[in-house]
C-alpha cells in the first residue's frame, strides 16, 4: 500500500511529483521517460496517429473478436494472414503495427494480393477502395471461405461486406453486416457488436 | 483501591464480580466487532475488485475500438451498487476514456499509478475506498478501471453492532449482579460474624466468648476454629501472668527487710571505728554524719558536729586547698594528706586525712578518716634536725667521707667524696661500695681490695697502702690516701663502715715534673740541628750534643782549650788562617764574655770540604754570678751562604735584563707614583732618558684629558686594591706624539704586605691595534657578504620558483583538457612545457641546495630514521621510472635497522643515487638498494649492473655539472645530483664512495651511525609514524555485470585507497547496497536481466539507499536521463582513472555535506600562481576567495571567517608569518585552519614554527597539487562526514 498516503486529488500527479519530490520517485514521469528511450512499455492509440494506422490496428483487433469455423479454408494456413486486395493504402504501417504479434495461436502475416483467388487462406481481407468496381466478384469469391471482409469503400456493408470503416469526424468507426458474417459461418463477438457504429442484421438491405 | 478501603466485604465482592464480567464482555464484544469490520472491509474490497474486473473485461472492445460510449454504458451498470460513488475507465496513457458518477457530476480524476508487477491497487481516504485495476489484454495493459466507493455500509454495520453489544452488556451485568448477591453471602456472613466477636474481645477483654462454628469444611471454618483456639490460649496465658506477678511482689518485700538489717550493721561498724570518721557533702561541705571517736577527739557533741561544715575544723589558710581537692573529685580513694585541725577547745592537732568519695542520700559526699599524728610529727622533726647538723659537719670537712651499712652499700657521701668519685649522693645511695669507690694499684693498675671489706674482716680501722688510684665515674684518676673504720653501736654491734680519703695527686705530680723536665732538656739538646757545647771553667766538656758532633765532625775530646783550634781544624772565615785559640767563642765564654754571631770555618779530616759555622757563646754563672763555665751554640752557614750568593747573582742578571729589554718599558714607581727606575725599552718607547725622567710623576705619560679625569691615580688605586691593573689606551711620548699602549701596573709589597711601590710595564701596540682593526673590518665585511648571499639565495628560490609554478600549473591544467580538448600537437607541446618546467625547477632546487651546502647554510635535523621505511618510500617514488625501462628495483635491508640522519636528506641522497642508477642502466637492468650493519655503522649501498664508470672518471663524477662522456646529452638530469649527494653524505660525517669496473655496473656506498634500539621498539614506532590515524577508507560498490570491466573499475579505485565491492547481479543490487551501505556506487546501464536505470530507480526509491551517491558508468551517451533519474555523476565509457576518481571524490564530498558553506581564502601575491590555485580549487568544487597581500588577507578574515586559508609566506605589506601569529593569538581565529604553500627556503626554526602553527605545509618546489587536494578533503569535509 505504498500509495495509500498519496492523496489523489484533481491535481495532476506528474505536476505534483515534479513540484514535491525528486523526479525519479515519480513513476508516471518514469514511464514517460522510458518511452522516450524507445523502450516499448504500452501500445496504445496516440492522438496524432494517422487514419490508416488506426485502421491497421483495428484490422488486428477484429481478429480477437471473431470466431472462425474450425473447417473454414481461412484457418488452414500456418499463419494468421491479413490480406490487402488492391492498392495498399496502409503503406508500411500495417507491417510495423502487426509485426511480431500473434492471434489465435498463430503468428500474424501480411499479404498483399491482387486477385480474390488468392484470398482463400486469408482470415481477414481488406478490400482497397481501388477494387470498388469488382466488389461483387470479390465478395462472391470469398463468401464460402470464411474470410472476414473489411473495407472503407462507402456502402461496403450494405453491399455484402462484413465490416466497413466509417469516419465520424476524426474518429474511425465501423459498421457491421452481421447477416453476411453469419452467412460465412463467422461468429462475431457481442463485444464487437457493442462498439460498432451500426449493425445490419439483414444480408443486403436496400440492394 | 478506594473501593477496597471504604466498603464492606460483601460490597467489595459484588464490585469485583461486576467488574470482571463487565471487562470480559467488553473485550469479547470489541474483538468480535473489530474482526468483523476487518473481514467486512476485505469483502467490500473483493466486491469492488470483482466489479472493476467485470467492467474492465467489458470495456476491452470499447478501448480497442475507441468507443467511449460503449464503455460508459458498461459503467452505467454500476448504478445497481449504491455504494459506488464514481468509476472511470482510462487509456493506458492516463487519459480518461469513459466515466460514471453517482451524483452525475463530471468527475475525471487522473489515473493514479499501479505499482509495477501488480494489476490492482487500492487505498482508503476521506472515508472512501478507491481501487484501480489495469485492463490487460494478452499480457499488455490496454487501459485501467478506477472505482471509488463510500464506506456507508461499513459504518451502518458498525452502528448495528455497537447497539447489540450495548444490550448484551447490560443484560449480562444484571444477571451477574443477581448471581453474585446470592453467592457472596456464603463467604461474607461468617467473616462479618467473626469480626463482631473480635470487636467484643478487644473492647471488653472478655476472652471467654467463642464464634459459632460453621459446618462448611472450607477455609472459613478453619479460620473460625483457629480463632476460637487462639482465644482459649490467650485466656490461659493471662492466668499464668497474674500468678507470676504475685510471686514477684513477695520477693521484693523479703529483700527490703534484708537490706534494712545490713544497713544497721554497717552503721555500728562506722560508729565503733577508733579513728574519727565523718561524712560531708561535697557541695555544701556540711558534715552529714560523724562517729563516736570523732566526737570524743574533737570535743564537739554529735549534734554540734552535724551543724558544722568541714571548713570549721580546718585552719582558714587550708580552706582553698580543701576546696581544690573537693573540686578534683577523683573517684578513687584519695589520700588528702596531712593537715592541721582545730578542736572545739581551740588546740591544733596534726591529722592524716584519708578521703573516699561516696553517694550519701543521693548526693555526692566524702567519707573522711582522720588519724591524729601530732606526736609522730614532733619526733620526726627532731630527728631531721640532727641529721642536717651532722651532714653539714661532714660536708665542711676537707677530706672525702663515705658511709656504708653492714652490707657495704653506700648510705652517705659528703660533697668532697661526691666530686672525687664522680657519683652524686642520690646516684650512689644504695649502690655497692666497690662500684662507687673504684680503686686500683697505681703501677700494676690491678684492683686493690676495698678497705671496707678489710674493715669487715678485721673489725678494726685500717689504712691504705700508697700508690692507690681512685678511678672516678667520669674517667678521672686521683692519687689517694685513705682510712676506713667500723661504725659500732654502744653494744659494739657493727652498723657500717666510714671511709675517709684525700686526694694527694698534686704532691706526686710536682716530683714527677722535675724529673721529666730534665729528660726533656736532654732530648731537645739531642734533637736540635744547632750544635750545643758546654764546658766548665777548666775547659772540660760537660755537654756535647749530637748536632755539635756532626757539625764539627769530631765529638768531645780531652784536649785542652788551647789545642781546640788545631784539634777541630778551626779557621777564620777566609778558610785558610787558623783561628787564634784564645779567641775561640767557647774560650771567650768561659772567660765570661758574651759572643754574638761569630763566623768561623771548620775543616778537618772528618769535614774535608770545610764548613762555615755561625756561633753564639755565653758564660754560665752560678747563683752568685761567678762564672762556672761557658756554652756555645752554632749552626751551619755553608748552604745559606751559597743561596745568598746565588740570589745576588740572579738579581744582578734580572736587573741587567730589565734594563736591556727594548720591547717593553719597565719602570718602578714608588707608592706615590714617582718614577724610581727606567729601562732601555722605556727610553726607546717613550723617548725620555733615565736621568730626565727619574723622580718625576708618571702622569706625564698620559694625555691631558686622561690626567684631568684622574686616570693615573685611578690606575694606582685599582692596582693597590686588586694587585694588578691592565689597560689599553693612548699614551704620550716625550715629543708629544701618541702611541697605543698596553699597560700593566702591578703593586709591589714587602713580606709584611706593606705597599712598596708599583711595577709598570708598557708595550707599544699601535701596529698591532691597526692590524686588529683591519681584521675586524674585514670580518664585518665578510659577514655582510654572507648575509647578502643568504638573502640572495632565499630571494632567488622564491623569485625563480614563482613563475615556474605558474608555468607548471597552467600546463597541467591545459593537459588535463579541463578547458577544452587539445589536438595531438598541442598536447605534445604542453607536455614539453611541463617537462621543461619540471626540469628547470629541479635544476633550481639542486643549485640552491648545492649553494646552501657550499655556503655552510645546510642545516641537518638529525633523528632516528628507519632505513627500511626510507627505502620503501624511495622505491615507491622511483618505481614508475624503473618500470618504464623494465628494470628490477630491489631492496635488501633488515626491518629494524636504524640510523642517525636527517630523514629528508637521507631520502634525497637515496633518491639521487637510485635515480642515477635507473638513468644510466640500460633497459632490463637491475638496481638494488642495500643496507647492512658494519660495526657501529650502517653501510648503505646503491648498486646497479649498468655500464659502470671508467676509473679515470671516478674521481670527477662528484663535481658539479659533470657528466659521463659516453652518455652524451641523451640523458636528462641536472648533473648536480651526485655533487649534492656527495656533499650531503659529507655533512652526515661520512664519505660517498664508489666501486665500479666498466661493464660490470657501479656501486655507490656511504656509512651512517647505527642507532641501537631494543628489538620490539622500532616496529611500533615505524608503524605509528608511517600510518597516521587514517579515516576508514570509503567503500564503493561497483554494480557491473561484466567481470572484466568490473575488475578494471575496482582496481582503479582500490589503487587510490578505496575499499570496493562488486555486484555482478543487478537484480540483487538493491539488497546488496542496503546491506553494505557503501559510500558511493558506480552503476553500469546495459545489464542483464535488469536495466541499470531500473536499478537506479530502485536505489533512489528505497529510503535505505536513496542517499547514497550513484555514478553511472556507461557507453550510453544520454547523461540527461541519468541525471534526471537521480544519478549524481554520469560518465561515458571508456573512463580513465583520473575522471573516475574525480567523480567519486566529488560524490563523497557532496555526500559529506554539499559544497562547503564557507570559502577557502587563497592568499598569494603572484597573480599567475593565484590563478593556478584558484582554478585547481574550483575544479574540485571549492568556493574560493582571494587576497593579494597580507593586509587584504587580514581584512578578509576579520570580515568573515573562511573555512580555510591557503597562505603564501612572502607577501607585500605583511608577511605570512605575521598573519599567522596574529591569527593564532586571537581567540576568534585561533582554530582557523591554515595551509601554508610557499616557495621560500625555510630555516629549521621557521619550519618548526609552521609545523606548530599551521595545519599543513606545502612547498611549491615539490609537487603540491595532489597532496593539497587530499589534505583539503580531509580538513574541509571531515566535520560533515562525522555528522553524516
Amino acid at each position: 500500500m505504498t500509495r495509500s498516503s498519496n492523496p489523489t486529488s484533481d491535481q495532476c500527479p506528474l505536476q505534483k511529483c515534479i513540484s514535491n519530490r525528486p523526479l525519479w520517485q515519480c513513476p508516471t514521469a518514469v514511464i514517460v521517460m522510458l518511452s522516450l528511450l524507445h523502450i516499448p512499455v504500452l501500445q496504445g492509440q496516440q492522438p496524432k496517429v494517422s487514419e490508416y494506422q488506426v485502421k491497421a490496428t483495428y484490422l488486428y483487433n477484429f481478429g480477437r473478436f471473431v470466431h472462425w469455423p474450425p473447417n473454414a479454408t481461412a484457418t488452414k494456413g500456418d499463419s494468421f494472414s491479413i490480406c490487402v486486395l488492391g492498392q495498399d493504402p496502409f503503406g508500411p504501417t500495417l507491417d510495423s503495427t502487426l509485426a511480431g504479434e500473434m492471434l489465435d495461436g498463430k503468428p500474424l502475416a501480411v499479404k498483399r494480393i491482387s486477385t480474390p483467388r488468392d484470398a482463400g487462406e486469408c482470415r481477414i481481407l481488406f478490400v482497397s477502395s481501388t477494387e470498388e468496381h469488382h466488389l461483387k466478384e470479390i465478395l462472391a469469391a470469398v463468401e464460402q471461405a470464411g474470410v472476414l471482409t473489411v473495407s472503407d469503400i462507402p456502402g461496403f456493408s450494405r453491399r455484402g461486406g462484413m465490416i466497413q470503416f466509417v469516419m465520424e469526424g476524426d474518429r474511425v468507426r465501423f459498421e457491421i453486416n452481421l447477416a453476411t458474417a453469419e452467412n460465412s459461418r463467422l461468429v462475431l463477438s457481442s463485444e464487437l457488436l457493442k462498439v460498432a457504429a451500426a449493425v445490419r442484421r439483414n444480408a443486403r438491405s436496400g440492394d | 483501591m478506594f473501593i477496597a478501603q471504604k466498603h464492606s466485604i460483601s460490597r467489595k465482592l459484588t464490585w469485583m464480580n461486576m467488574l470482571v464480567s463487565g471487562a470480559a464482555l467488553l473485550l469479547a464484544c470489541a474483538a468480535f466487532i473489530a474482526f468483523d469490520m476487518i473481514t467486512f472491509r476485505q469483502v467490500m474490497l473483493r466486491n469492488l475488485s470483482t466489479q472493476a474486473q467485470i467492467i474492465g473485461s467489458n470495456s476491452v472492445s470499447a478501448l480497442l475500438f475507441n468507443d467511449p460510449q460503449s464503455a460508459e454504458n458498461t459503467l452505467l451498470a454500476l448504478k445497481a451498487a449504491p455504494n459506488i460513488l464514481s468509476a472511470q475507465v482510462y487509456l493506458p496513457d492516463g487519459r480518461p476514456f469513459a466515466s460514471y458518477s453517482r451524483d452525475r457530476a463530471p468527475h475525471n480524476p487522473v489515473l493514479p499509478p499501479i505499482p509495477s508487477g501488480q494489476t490492482e491497487t487500492h487505498w482508503i481516504e476521506n472515508d472512501q475506498i478507491a481501487l484501480v485495476r489495469s485492463i490487460v489484454l494478452d499480457g499488455k495493459p490496454i487501459g485501467a478501471v478506477y472505482i471509488r466507493s463510500d464506506l456507508r455500509e461499513l459504518h451502518s454495520r458498525f452502528q448495528r453492532y455497537a447497539v447489540i453489544a450495548g444490550i448484551v452488556l447490560s443484560a449480562c451485568l444484571l444477571a451477574a449482579l443477581l448471581i453474585s448477591s446470592v453467592f457472596r453471602r456464603a463467604i461474607a456472613d461468617p467473616i462479618v460474624g467473626l469480626s463482631k466477636i473480635a470487636k467484643v474481645v478487644s473492647h471488653d477483654k472478655n476472652y471467654s466468648v467463642r464464634a459459632t462454628p460453621i459446618r462448611s469444611p472450607a477455609e472459613l471454618a478453619i479460620l473460625i476454629d483457629a480463632f476460637n483456639e487462639m482465644l482459649a490460649q490467650i485466656q490461659q496465658s493471662e492466668g499464668a501472668l497474674r500468678m507470676a506477678h504475685d510471686e514477684l511482689e513477695h520477693r521484693v518485700r523479703e529483700r527490703t527487710a534484708e537490706l534494712r538489717q545490713s544497713e544497721e550493721r554497717y552503721h555500728l561498724l562506722f560508729d565503733s571505728n577508733p579513728q574519727p570518721v565523718w561524712v560531708y557533702d561535697v557541695k555544701s561541705l556540711a558534715i552529714l554524719d560523724v562517729n563516736r571517736s570523732a566526737v570524743r577527739n574533737y570535743g564537739y557533741s554529735r549534734e554540734e558536729f552535724l551543724s558544722l561544715t568541714v571548713k570549721d575544723i580546718r585552719l582558714p589558710e587550708d580552706v582553698p586547698a580543701l576546696l581544690e581537692s573537693v573540686a578534683k573529685a577523683s573517684p578513687d580513694t584519695e589520700n588528702a594528706g596531712i593537715w592541721k585541725h582545730r578542736k572545739k577547745d581551740g588546740t591544733l592537732i596534726d591529722v592524716e586525712i584519708t578521703s573516699h568519695p561516696l553517694i550519701y542520700d543521693g548526693g555526692d559526699a566524702r567519707l573522711v578518716v582522720a588519724t591524729d599524728i601530732t606526736m609522730r610529727r614532733r619526733v620526726e622533726e627532731a630527728l631531721a634536725k640532727r641529721e642536717k647538723w651532722f651532714s653539714a659537719t661532714l660536708a665542711s670537712v676537707g677530706d672525702a667521707v663515705i658511709g656504708t651499712d653492714m652490707n657495704g652499700v653506700v648510705t652517705f657521701m659528703n660533697s668532697v667524696a661526691q666530686s672525687l668519685t664522680g657519683w652524686s649522693l642520690a646516684e650512689a645511695t644504695g649502690k655497692s661500695m666497690d662500684l662507687v669507690f673504684n680503686i686500683v694499684n697505681k703501677d700494676t693498675r690491678r684492683p686493690v681490695e676495698n678497705p671496707v671489706k678489710k674493715v669487715f674482716r678485721e673489725g678494726k680501722a685500717v689504712g691504705l697502702a700508697d700508690h692507690t688510684l681512685l678511678l672516678s665515674k667520669d674517667g678521672k684518676e686521683f692519687d689517694i690516701e685513705d682510712s676506713a673504720a667500723p661504725i659500732l653501736t654502744d653494744s659494739r654491734e657493727g652498723l657500717g663502715v666510714v671511709l675517709v680519703f684525700r686526694d694527694i695527686t698534686g704532691k706526686r705530680q710536682a716530683e714527677e715534673e722535675t724529673k721529666r723536665q730534665k729528660e726533656l732538656l736532654q732530648l731537645i739538646l739531642e734533637s736540635i740541628a744547632d750544635g750545643v757545647v758546654v764546658a766548665d771553667s777548666n775547659g772540660k766538656f760537660l755537654l756535647f750534643n749530637a748536632a755539635a758532633e756532626q757539625l764539627l765532625g769530631i765529638g768531645a775530646t780531652e784536649a785542652t782549650p788551647d789545642k781546640w783550634s788545631e784539634q777541630y781544624g778551626v779557621y777564620l772565615p777566609d778558610t785558610v788562617t787558623p783561628y787564634p785559640p784564645d779567641q775561640l767563642p767557647l774560650v771567650r765564654a768561659i772567660r765570661g764574655e758574651s759572643v754574638d754571631v761569630v763566623e768561623l770555618f771548620i775543616r778537618n779530616p772528618q769535614v774535608p770540604e770545610g764548613r762555615l759555622l755561625s756561633i753564639n757563646g755565653r758564660p754560665l754563672r752560678n747563683e752568685n754570678g761567678a762564672v762556672q763555665g761557658g756554652v756555645v751554640v752554632f749552626h751551619d752557614m755553608t748552604e745559606r751562604k751559597k743561596a745568598e750568593n746565588a740570589l745576588r747573582q740572579s738579581e744582578e742578571r734580572f736587573r741587567l735584563l730589565v734594563s736591556e729589554v727594548m720591547d717593553y718599558a719597565i719602570l718602578m714607581l714608588d707608592p706615590e707614583g714617582i718614577i724610581a727606575s727606567w729601562n732601555a725599552g722605556a727610553e726607546r718607547i717613550k723617548g725620555y732618558r733615565s736621568d730626565e725622567i727619574l723622580g718625576k710623576h708618571f702622569s706625564c705619560f698620559y694625555t691631558t684629558e686622561d690626567v684631568e679625569s684622574g686616570k693615573p691615580a685611578h690606575e694606582l688605586k685599582v692596582a693597590t686594591e686588586q694587585g694588578r691593573f691592565e689597560d689599553e689606551g693612548w699614551r704620550l711620548r716625550k715629543d708629544g706624539s701618541r702611541f697605543w699602549a698596553n699597560v700593566v701596573v702591578t703593586a709591589l709589597r714587602d713580606g709584611t704586605g706593606h705597599l712598596r711601590g708599583f711595577a709598570k710595564v708598557t708595550r707599544d701596540i699601535t701596529e698591532h691595534k691597526r692590524t686588529q682593526e683591519l681584521l675586524m673590518h674585514a670580518k664585518e665585511e665578510a659577514e655582510r657578504g654572507s648575509k647578502f648571499k643568504d638573502q640572495f639565495l632565499s630571494t632567488m628560490s622564491h623569485e625563480l620558483r614563482t613563475p615556474l609554478n605558474a608555468v607548471l600549473g597552467f600546463s597541467d591544467l591545459l593537459a588535463d583538457e579541463r578547458y577544452g580538448p587539445l589536438n595531438d600537437r598541442q598536447q605534445r607541446y604542453v607536455t614539453h612545457i611541463h617537462t621543461g618546467g619540471k626540469h628547470l625547477l629541479k635544476l633550481i632546487s639542486d643549485i640552491l641546495d648545492l649553494s646552501k651546502i657550499e655556503a655552510g647554510r645546510m642545516e641537518l635535523c638529525h633523528e632516528d630514521v628507519t632505513v627500511a621505511s626510507a627505502f620503501a618510500e624511495v622505491i615507491s617514488a622511483l618505481y614508475p621510472l624503473a618500470e618504464k625501462k623494465s628494470q628490477a628495483l630491489l631492496q635488501q635491508v633488515s626491518a629494524n635497522l636504524h640510523v642517525r640522519a636527517d630523514a629528508m636528506r637521507f631520502k634525497q641522497m637515496l633518491m639521487n643515487l637510485a635515480g642515477n642508477a635507473i638513468k644510466f642502466t640500460p633497459e632490463g637492468g637491475r638496481i638494488e638498494l642495500a643496507a647492512r650493519q658494519v660495526d657501529d655503522q650502517v653501510r648503505v649501498e646503491v648498486r646497479d649492473n649498468g655500464p659502470g664508470i671508467p676509473p679515470e672518471q671516478q674521481q670527477r663524477i662528484f663535481e658539479a655539472f659533470f657528466r659521463l662522456t659516453e652518455t652524451g646529452s641523451a640523458t636528462e638530469g641536472t648533473g648536480l645530483g651526485l655533487a649534492i649527494t656527495a656533499r650531503l653524505v659529507e655533512l652526515h660525517g661520512s664519505k660517498l664512495g664508489i666501486e665500479s669496473k666498466p661493464g660490470e655496473g657501479a656501486c655507490f656506498y656511504f656509512s651512517l651511525p647505527l642507532i641501537a634500539i631494543a628489538p620490539d621498539e622500532p616496529l611500533q614506532k615505524s608503524i605509528s609514524v608511517s600510518v597516521p590515524k587514517a579515516r576508514k577508507a570509503p567503500r564503493i560498490l561497483v554494480i557491473e555485470d561484466n567481470a572484466v570491466t568490473g575488475q578494471l573499475i575496482q582496481s582503479q579505485l582500490t589503487s587510490s585507497g578505496y575499499e570496493t565491492l562488486r555486484c555482478a547481479q543487478p537484480e540483487h543490487a538493491l539488497e546488496m547496497t542496503a546491506e553494505h551501505q557503501p559510500d558511493a556506487i558506480t552503476l553500469d546501464l546495459l545489464m542483464q536481466p535488469v536495466h541499470g536505470l531500473e536499478v537506479l530507480l530502485q536505489l533512489k526509491n528505497d529510503p535505505r539507499t536513496s542517499k547514497i551517491p550513484v555514478i553511472v558508468v556507461t557507453v550510453v551517451d544520454q547523461p540527461g536521463i541519468g541525471t534526471a533519474l537521480g544519478a549524481d555523476e554520469y560518465l561515458i565509457k571508456p573512463v580513465d582513472k583520473v575522471t573516475l576518481l574525480a567523480a567519486v571524490e566529488r560524490c563523497l564530498r557532496t555526500r559529506g555535506g554539499a559544497a562547503p558553506a564557507r570559502t577557502i581564502l587563497v592568499v598569494e601575491d603572484d597573480l599567475s600562481t593565484l590563478e593556478v590555485i584558484v582554478e585547481l580549487l574550483k575544479a574540485y568544487g571549492y568556493a574560493v576567495s582571494t587576497a593579494m597581500d597580507g593586509e587584504q588577507a587580514r581584512a578578509s578574515v576579520a570580515h568573515s571567517l573562511p573555512e580555510l586559508v591557503l597562505l603564501d609566506l612572502v607577501l607585500p605589506k605583511m608577511s605570512g608569518f605575521e598573519l599567522l601569529s596574529e591569527w593564532r593569538s586571537n581567540p576568534r581565529t585561533a582554530d582557523l585552519s591554515v595551509f601554508v604553500l610557499t616557495s621560500k627556503d625555510l630555516t629549521k626554526e621557521e619550519e618548526k614554527y609552521l609545523r606548530a602553527h599551521a595545519e599543513s605545509l606545502f612547498r611549491k618546489q615539490d609537487s603540491w597539487r595532489e597532496p593539497l587536494i587530499k589534505q583539503l578533503e580531509r580538513v574541509v569535509t571531515s566535520p560533515s562526514l562525522e555528522s553524516a
